[in-house]
């Protein structure tokens, strides 16, 4: 019992399972984006080698800042994520899921954005306080279309509050699940922090945002965290949307469905210019969120008609 | 033949005080009379719609000669109307920066180079000058010492 | 050769210093960023914040008021990392040899700080983005044989 505790922590779906995935999962969308801009771009285990690199650095704790905060909230992100991973994984693979659980995964994949707010508040510098408050616009942008999205799925899936009852049919075979999929999708590029919607790390405008003081084993963990993310996030909207993966061919036909998905993300990140702030705001709250409420009436509607396909 | 009637201009209005000129294509350098110096830039600047280009300063033995560049755009001619400042004591000259709000940083560089003062200058401070160099060592002077300057 | 030492040859990050240069070296530093040229095939990225960086690339022949700044920049970063002089005027000051503006070269001002910095010096007016990237490289495999 504790040694399969142990093994589904540590191992698979856990630590090296999210953080090997997510190795190759930003290895692919560097080379993605070298290949989409016609250069040759980084070689496999270049993600790997930040890490390794940053935890042999320095560690620098700024006279300003607050001390335990600067310190605590690195550890933020990938405890979230390495959670919501092993809920998202064990819902899809061996089934088994409790009710609410998709609750706890959306509160869950509010921590490391929140991390990275707190980390930006805590260093004690104006440029990063700055990041950090564009990073929170951001999320309070996004949060709104992301919820509605999922009530839609999860009223189009028959009501049910568990991840494993989203993959007998996928959601995303009707309009509303189609409608709320590309609220969802977009919602994911912001939280992932990619092109159209990453204005809190802008190079050129604040020298690197909220983590402009981080150095070191806490930048590792930072940079961890963003991993796990593009594991985590993408797996979720598999998982409710486009209805999941199981075991055999099932988890080859589930990871071309995540590498959909990725590549998705990438081709948007690549030919799109950055939003400002407010215009961000303005897309998601008038733009996305629409379309999700859209989505979710409809859902209602056909679940309370009868229609399938609505 | 640009240089050759704005010349006829000048001296229509300034007569032999225009003093000596040299022309060459495009360019015409005027030397005149100190006291009509004002006069003259405000002629080219107000009723030529002259542009200040840049207002440079050439350290010869005895004296400081500051050149002033105008542009006349639609003629495509650089009329430079040269001043000499004597260097005795305390050079100075009267500053063109309440007419022509482009002139104020150039004179304030200058003055911090070379010592020319600015009289009516409305704000006499240091722009380009490092730190380390005193506010009586002026760099761009030919008997500038440059071996001997300390390095911090 | 340590995992330190390793780490930065593997994934170099840069930063960008301008000390006073005429802005040529710069051009041909950002250059190597285009897909051209493509320094991220050895692992480079640009990044914002000094904190982040493993190498500055340090252009100009350091004049005098950008001399203090040039050394909070090295105490900002995180330790270990390592300086590129790109450019003559970075290396030797170059036509700014006698000025009396200018205080550098950039190895000077780097070992009166610190004397265990290693400083990789390319040459060229401006060099060529191949030339940057090839010295760069050199400099990060020269790392092998040192222990930072």
């Amino acid at each position: 019992m504790v040694g399969g505790l142990v093994f589904d922590f540590f191992v698979f779906p856990g630590l090296l399972f999210t953080l090997s995935a997510g190795v190759i999962a930003s290895w692919l969308v560097r080379k993605v984006s070298a290949l989409v801009q016609w250069r040759v771009g980084p070689p496999l285990l270049q993600p790997a080698y930040d890490i390794a690199k940053l935890f042999g650095k320095e560690n620098i704790i700024p006279e300003e800042s607050l001390e335990w905060s600067y310190l605590l909230v690195p550890l933020m992100g990938p405890a979230g994520l390495l959670l919501s991973s092993i809920i998202l994984v064990k819902a899809n693979y061996p089934g088994t899921s409790f009710v609410g659980d998709i609750i706890v995964l959306l509160y869950l994949l509010v921590l490391p954005g929140l991390a990275v707010v707190l980390g930006g508040m805590s260093s004690g510098n104006p440029l990063s306080s700055l990041g950090s408050n564009r990073e929170l616009k951001l999320i309070i942008a996004y949060e709104l279309p992301l919820l509605l999205a999922v009530t839609a799925a999860i009223v189009n899936a028959g009501g049910g509050l568990r991840l494993a009852g989203f993959t007998s049919e996928p959601v995303v075979a009707s309009i509303s699940g189609a409608f709320g999929f590309i609220a969802a999708l977009l919602c994911i590029q912001a939280e992932l922090g990619f092109i159209p919607f990453d204005s809190p790390e802008a190079e050129t405008e604040i020298m690197g945002g909220p983590l402009i003081e981080y150095s070191g084993p806490l930048l590792g963990l930072f940079k961890i965290s963003h991993l796990m993310a593009l594991l985590v996030l993408p797996l979720f909207l598999v998982t409710v949307f486009l209805g999941g993966f199981s075991t055999g061919w099932g988890a080859l036909w589930g990871a071309l469905k995540y590498v959909l998905v990725l590549v998705g993300i990438i081709l948007i990140k690549n030919t799109n210019p950055r939003l400002r702030s407010d215009q961000a705001l303005k897309f998601f709250w008038y733009g996305a969120a629409p379309l999700a409420l859209l989505a979710l009436v409809l859902a209602v509607v056909g679940n309370l008609a009868g229609i399938g396909w609505l | 033949m640009n240089a050759s009637s704005f010349k006829e201009e000048l001296s229509g209005r300034f007569g032999w005080k225009v003093g000596k000129t040299e022309k060459s294509s495009g360019r015409l350098y005027v030397n005149p009379e100190p006291e009509i110096f004002e006069d003259m830039v405000e002629f080219v600047f107000k009723e030529h719609g002259g542009r200040l280009a840049t207002i440079s300063c050439v350290d010869e033995e005895d004296l400081f000669r500051l050149l002033y560049h105008f542009s006349l755009d639609d003629r495509g001619l650089m009329v430079t109307i040269k001043l000499p400042v004597k260097k005795d004591g305390n050079p100075s000259t009267k500053s063109i920066a309440n007419e022509i709000p482009g002139a104020e940083w150039i004179e304030r560089e200058i003055r911090e180079m070379f010592g020319v003062d600015f009289e009516g200058h409305p704000a006499k401070k240091r722009l380009l000058k490092a730190d380390s160099v005193g506010d009586e060592d002026f760099p761009f002077r030919k008997d500038f010492d440059v071996e001997n300057l300390e390095v911090d | 050769m340590n995992w330190k030492s390793w780490g930065i040859s593997k994934s170099p990050w840069l930063y960008h210093v301008n000390t006073g240069s005429c802005n040529n070296c710069d051009i041909e530093v950002v250059d190597c960023l285009t897909p051209k040229f493509d320094v991220e095939r050895i692992g480079g990225k640009l990044v914002g914040s000094p904190r982040h960086a493993d190498v500055l690339m340090v252009t100009g022949p350091m004049t005098r008021k950008s001399k203090p700044r040039f050394e909070r920049i090295l105490e900002a970063s995180a330790r270990p990392f390592i300086v590129a002089a790109v450019g003559t005027c970075a290396c030797s000051k170059g036509i700014f040899h006698d000025a009396y503006n200018c205080v550098g070269p950039v190895r000077k001002v780097t070992e009166d700080f610190d004397e265990d910095i290693m400083v990789v010096n390319i040459p060229g007016c401006p060099p060529r983005p191949e030339a940057i990237i090839e010295g760069l490289d050199a400099g990060l495999k020269a790392l092998k044989e040192v222990e930072i």
